[in-house]
């Protein structure tokens, strides 16, 4: 299993659109891809889930990847992290 | 040749074979001025029967010293006619109960009485096969015996090889009947969910709800960890475990049976095959101008990384319900509103672009996270001049974000729409 922490750089944090991106980058992975933020949890595949987690500017989310290709998925949400949130 | 072991009337006696085996053989006048030890002539055998328990073979015994013989051939002749059309195995107690039915139902229509079956159309709907065997049955037995029984007894014959084929007894399948029906009546009250009668797969379900009818009333539980299948069912097929669940708890407080993970996983995949491809539309949640979602621009959108969907210019600052639903998840910032519908549709409403930006402003909300909403219900209203003036794109992409969990979804062709028609169908899988 892989985990990532990040700290939401994003002024209007995790809403619709940077969540969306999430969604399509951990869709491309086998691995079960779990977002978590101030005590909830959401799959990273459902973006209702993800808006409903209310991730805002400077909260800390933690995302963990379990499959086959975890390394990979982790590289790949990092990356979407950084240009999106 | 056979020889006489024990005379039970002048049509029926017992015999052994080569090797041992106690028999027991008809045919009219088979035993007539005969004795003990005398041989059997050949010609005039019409059935032998070489049952496997020692039980069965008393019980025939006695019922072939009670009715007359005919009426066992007439029996026997259905029994064939089953194992050989239909292929059935059959519990060897079929001779008797089915052999002694008939007796009663020709007798009772001798006195011109019928019995009505109150479970008749459940055993058309549930058993087409054994229902066949007994409409088949009613002709032979006219045939034989000369007399017409009513429509009533096929399915009383039906239910004899139900019996038969679970080794059950009668009440047992009137339970079990009745709870089948139970469940069907639950899934059919569900919106959305259409069931198409003539299909091979219906006819599965109906097999696979007959014997987990049984286990619930054996309260039979597998013990095997289905977890992992039913996880994978659980993400693949959200749309159909509601009703599963909803099944569950129903059996919980009607029987107290507890249906485990796997139980609820073939159950699933079951319903899931029956299911009509059904279509769900989504109506426009505004007055507008439509827009290819390719032509938004935000590239999160228009590269349907937010589902499939359409974008809508709005002509009014009013954004209405495009389905029965629940409201799934709003921001604070009351741009964005998540639908779920009724039907597992996930539609998401973005009023323009970046307005997130605004942090609420300019936008009124008349819902709440988690309120059940209907169809053309006000959602949120939005200041549509002030938020142009402000510098904002105020198209509005709709879109379906679980479309990878059904198999299409159609937008509809047209330029101007209204709140209320039909923008998006989704097709189930």
């Amino acid at each position: 299993m892989k985990q990532i922490e990040y700290v939401i750089q994003a002024e209007t944090g995790m809403h619709a659109r940077p969540a969306g991106m999430l969604v399509s980058t951990a869709g491309k992975f086998s691995s079960i891809i779990k977002v978590s933020c101030k005590g909830r949890q959401a799959d990273a595949r459902k973006l209702f889930a993800l808006m409903k987690l209310g991730a805002k500017q400077n909260d800390c989310i933690q995302i963990t990847a379990d499959g086959p290709d975890e390394e990979e998925a982790a590289a790949a949400l990092q990356e979407t992290l950084k240009a999106y949130f | 040749m056979m020889r006489i072991e024990k005379i039970l009337n002048n049509n029926v006696a017992v015999s052994r074979t080569d090797d041992g085996k106690e028999i027991i053989v008809m045919g009219r006048g088979l035993a007539f001025r005969r004795r003990i030890g005398d041989g059997i002539p050949e010609n005039l055998v019409e059935k032998v029967f070489s049952l496997q328990s020692s039980e069965i073979t008393e019980k025939l015994q006695k019922l072939a010293s009670e009715i007359p013989l005919e009426h066992i051939l007439i029996a026997e002749e259905i029994i064939a006619y089953a194992e050989k059309t239909y292929c059935k195995k059959l519990y060897d107690g079929i001779h008797i109960s089915l052999a002694d039915h008939i007796s009663t139902a020709i007798d009772r229509q001798h006195k011109e009485l019928s019995l009505k079956n109150p479970l008749r159309w459940d055993i058309k709907r549930f058993y087409p096969e054994e229902n066949a065997i007994g409409v088949q049955a009613l002709d032979i037995i006219q045939k034989k015996a000369g007399i017409r029984l009513d429509d009533d007894e096929a399915a009383f014959i039906a239910m004899h090889f139900v019996n038969a084929e679970m080794n059950q007894n009668m009440s047992q399948i009137v339970s079990m009947t009745r709870i089948m029906n139970e469940i069907l009546e639950i899934i059919k009250q569900e919106p959305g969910i259409e069931m198409d009668e003539n299909s091979i797969n219906y006819f599965r379900f109906i097999t696979h709800l007959k014997f987990f009818a049984q286990r619930i009333l054996e309260a039979k539980t597998k013990d095997d960890d289905a977890r992992d299948l039913y996880d994978l069912v659980k993400q693949k097929y959200s749309r159909v475990l509601p009703l599963t669940e909803k099944v569950a708890s129903y059996l919980l407080e009607r029987y107290t049976y507890i249906m485990d993970l796997s139980e609820k996983t073939y159950f699933t995949l079951h319903l899931q095959r029956i299911m009509k491809h059904t279509t769900i539309c989504i109506a426009s949640p505004l007055d507008g101008t439509l827009v290819p979602i390719t032509e938004v621009k935000d590239e999160a959108f228009s590269k349907k990384m937010m589902g499939e969907g359409v974008a809508i210019l709005p002509d009014t600052g009013k954004v209405f319900a495009p389905a029965d639903g629940e409201v799934d998840t709003f921001c604070d910032t009351f741009h964005a509103v998540g639908i779920h519908t009724g039907t597992g549709v996930d539609v998401l409403i973005h009023i323009g672009r970046d307005t997130v930006k605004l942090g609420g402003k300019y936008f009124t909300p008349h819902i709440k996270e988690g309120d059940k909403v209907k169809k053309g219900q006000l959602l949120i209203e939005f200041d549509m001049k002030a938020i142009k003036e402000a510098g904002y794109d105020i198209t509005t992409p709709v879109t379906v974000v679980n479309t990878a969990e059904f198999s299409a979804v159609y937008i509809s062709q047209g330029s101007k729409v209204h709140t209320g028609d039909t923008i998006l169908t989704v097709e189930g899988k």
